[in-house]
C-alpha cells in the first residue's frame, strides 16, 4: 500500500517537474500530456511516467490473481470480479484525481478531455486485468491502450 | 456428497474428461491415480466451479464446503502465511487463529514469522497450501499432488493430519503419483481416457 502511494506521488511529481520545464500554456500541455514531442528526453519521460501510471493500477490487482485459484474456491465468479474491482478502485481513482488536480491547478480547459482519457484508460486497465488474468501481458496491453489514447487524442484535438 | 455424471471437457481439441462417473459418500478417502495430464487437476478444478464442463453434471449435497489444493498453491508473495491464510478465511468469515496457529505448528512452521512468502521453500510452500485447504472445517477436500516437495517428518504429519480428518466424516480426495501406502484408501481409481477407473 505504501509503495502504491509513494509511486502515485512519484508521478506527481515527474509530472510537475516536465510542466515546470515546458514553460507551461494550453499547447504545450497538449504535447506533454498527449504528443510525442520531437524531443528525445520528453518522449522518454512520457513514456516512463505511462509505466507508472499503468503499475498503478495493476500492482493492488497482482496479489488477487496470484491467488485466484484459492479466491474462486471460496466465492463465486461475481464476488472474485468484485473484490478485483475494489482491489483497484482507489488506485485508479487517486491516480485520475492526481492528475485532475495537477492540470487544474495549471490550466482547466484542454486538460478535461484529457483527464477523462485518463480516467477511462484506468477503468479498461482494470476490466482487461479482470478478463486476461495475465499480468505481464496485462501490462503491455495497458501500457498500449494509454499510448493510444494519447496518440488519438493529439489526432483529434 | 458428491456425484458427477457424464462428466465432459475439452481443452483446446484435447478430450480431457470423456463422459466420467463418480460417486462419493461421506468419510470416504479416494485416491485418483494419472499420469501427467490425464486430467486430475481439470477434474478437481470443475469440482471447484473453476472451470466450467462442457456436459454433465456435478450434483454436490447441501452443507458441503469445499477446501482444494490445486496445482502449485500461489500466495501473495510479499505477505507472511499468517495473513495470506486469514485474508482466505475472512472471506467467508471462517478465521480460527487457534487452529491455524495449531496447524502452522504440526507442521513446523510459525504463525507470528513475519517471512515472506516469497522466501518460502516449495515445501514449506506446500505445507500452507494443505493447511488453507482444511483450515475452515471445509468438509469435502480435494488435494492436487499434496505430498509434492515435503520432507519425511511433514509427510508423517500429512499422513496422521489426513487420518484425523476421516475419522471427523471429512471426505477426501487426493490425486498423487506417490504411493502413500501409510493412508487406508477407501478407493482407488485410475484416470485414463477421460475415465475413472477402479483399480
Amino acid at each position: 500500500m505504501r509503495r502504491n502511494k509513494g509511486l502515485l506521488l512519484l508521478i506527481g511529481i515527474f509530472q510537475m517537474i516536465m510542466l515546470y520545464q515546458f514553460k507551461i500554456n494550453s499547447g504545450s500541455l497538449i504535447a506533454i500530456y498527449f504528443g510525442f514531442n520531437q524531443q528525445i528526453s520528453i518522449l522518454l519521460q512520457i513514456i516512463f511516467y505511462s509505466c507508472l501510471e499503468v503499475l498503478v493500477v495493476l500492482k493492488p490487482l497482482s496479489a488477487i490473481f496470484q491467488i485466484q485459484t484459492m479466491l474462486k474456491i471460496r466465492m463465486t465468479d461475481f464476488e472474485f470480479k468484485r473484490l478485483t474491482l475494489i482491489h483497484a478502485l482507489p488506485y485508479s481513482l487517486l491516480l485520475a484525481m492526481t492528475n485532475i488536480g495537477i492540470s487544474l491547478a495549471l490550466d482547466k480547459g484542454p486538460m478535461v478531455a484529457g483527464n477523462l482519457r485518463l480516467l477511462i484508460s484506468s477503468v479498461i486497465c482494470v476490466l482487461v486485468a479482470n478478463k486476461l488474468n495475465q499480468n505481464k501481458f496485462l501490462f503491455f496491453i495497458c501500457l498500449g491502450i494509454v499510448f493510444l489514447s494519447r496518440m488519438l487524442f493529439q489526432l483529434f484535438f | 456428497m458428491l456425484d458427477i455424471k457424464g462428466l465432459t471437457k475439452k481443452i483446446k481439441n484435447n478430450l480431457i474428461l470423456d463422459e466420467l462417473d463418480l460417486e462419493v459418500q461421506t468419510g470416504e478417502l479416494i485416491h485418483v491415480i494419472g499420469t501427467n495430464g490425464s486430467g486430475k487437476s481439470t477434474l478437481f478444478k470443475l469440482i471447484c466451479h473453476i472451470m466450467e464442463a462442457d456436459a454433465g453434471e456435478i450434483a454436490l449435497s447441501e452443507q458441503v464446503t469445499i477446501g482444494a489444493l490445486i496445482e502449485n498453491p500461489y500466495f501473495m508473495e510479499n505477505s507472511s502465511a499468517q495473513s495470506n491464510l486469514k485474508f482466505l478465511a475472512d472471506i467467508n468469515r471462517q478465521y480460527d487463529e487457534k487452529l491455524i496457529r495449531q496447524l502452522l505448528t504440526q507442521f513446523d512452521l510459525d504463525f507470528d514469522s513475519p517471512t515472506r512468502l516469497k522466501k518460502y521453500s516449495l515445501g514449506m510452500r506446500q505445507k500452507v497450501g494443505i493447511i488453507q485447504a482444511i483450515m475452515e472445517n471445509q468438509n469435502l477436500i480435494l488435494l492436487d499432488e499434496p505430498t509434492r516437495g515435503l520432507d519425511q517428518k511433514a509427510l508423517t504429519t500429512f499422513n496422521r493430519l489426513i487420518a484425523e480428518l476421516i475419522t471427523e466424516q471429512k471426505t477426501i480426495i487426493i490425486a498423487s503419483h506417490d504411493n502413500l501406502s501409510e493412508l487406508n484408501f477407501t478407493r482407488k481409481l485410475r484416470l485414463e481416457n477421460g475415465k475413472l477407473v477402479a483399480i
